[in-house]
């Protein structure tokens, strides 16, 4: 199949709720109390508890590792800013879209704008995925 | 992902961080995977604090982490900067 810019990957559309912001910290060990107690966050900028950053990035590399199954694993590399937080309760949309395809060396890779976005449209993750295609 | 995340979290929590008296808040991540990490392999974590500066009242901290296996072999890498404010 050819890759081009342009080309979208399957897109993840996602509600995140606070009991798998309670797993996330279990499994992560990230027990900060931003993401678990409701009293302490509400006396943070945020006003209420906020999911970890690294769970909603976990949903940027589900979506490339299911469109490159072996080369994400493999030689993968992205860039990313978290831009706003993302709080239980909230539904994201998931994207990645090709911006560019460079080959050196015979070796194809692929430049790819990857993006976390709310409902409303705030962007939650933004930045850059690298990824061989060969 | 998730090695990058427990790793992160047990440095946070190395420099003290993870308390409860201040905020810590993730701005930005680099990682690369250089090979899939399976289920029973353990990992090696070596992070290095780069950076640890203050500007407009925030400290901003970079945290550099390599993940090396059991033949010292390197399987991912990562870069995060982690901003940090008293609470």
């Amino acid at each position: 199949m050819t890759i081009q810019p342009g080309d979208m990957l399957d897109s993840i559309d996602r509600t995140v709720t606070q009991a798998q912001v309670e797993a996330y910290a279990d499994a992560a060990g990230d027990h900060n109390p931003i993401h678990l107690d409701a009293e302490f966050a509400a006396k943070t900028p945020f006003g209420k508890r906020i999911a970890h950053g690294m769970l909603t990035l976990a949903m940027v590399s589900e979506m490339l590792t299911t469109a490159y199954p072996s080369n994400w694993a493999s030689g993968g590399r992205l860039k990313v800013r978290f831009r706003a937080p993302l709080f239980p309760g909230e539904t994201v949309h998931v994207t990645g879209e090709v911006k560019k395809v460079t080959q050196s060396d015979g070796v194809r890779s692929a430049e790819i704008t990857v993006g976390v976005k709310k409902d409303d449209g705030d962007d939650v993750i933004t930045g850059q995925a690298f990824v061989q295609l060969d | 992902m998730a090695v990058v995340a427990a790793g992160l979290s047990r440095f946070i929590k190395h420099l003290d961080l993870a308390d409860g008296t201040v905020e810590v808040v993730h701005a930005s991540q680099e990682v690369s995977f250089d090979r899939p990490v399976t289920p029973g392999e353990t990992l090696e974590i070596r992070a290095t604090l780069k950076s640890n500066s203050e500007r407009r009242g925030s400290r901003f901290a970079t945290v550099e982490m390599l993940f090396v296996d059991d033949s010292g072999e390197q399987v991912a890498s990562a870069r995060s900067l982690i901003l940090v404010n008293a609470t």
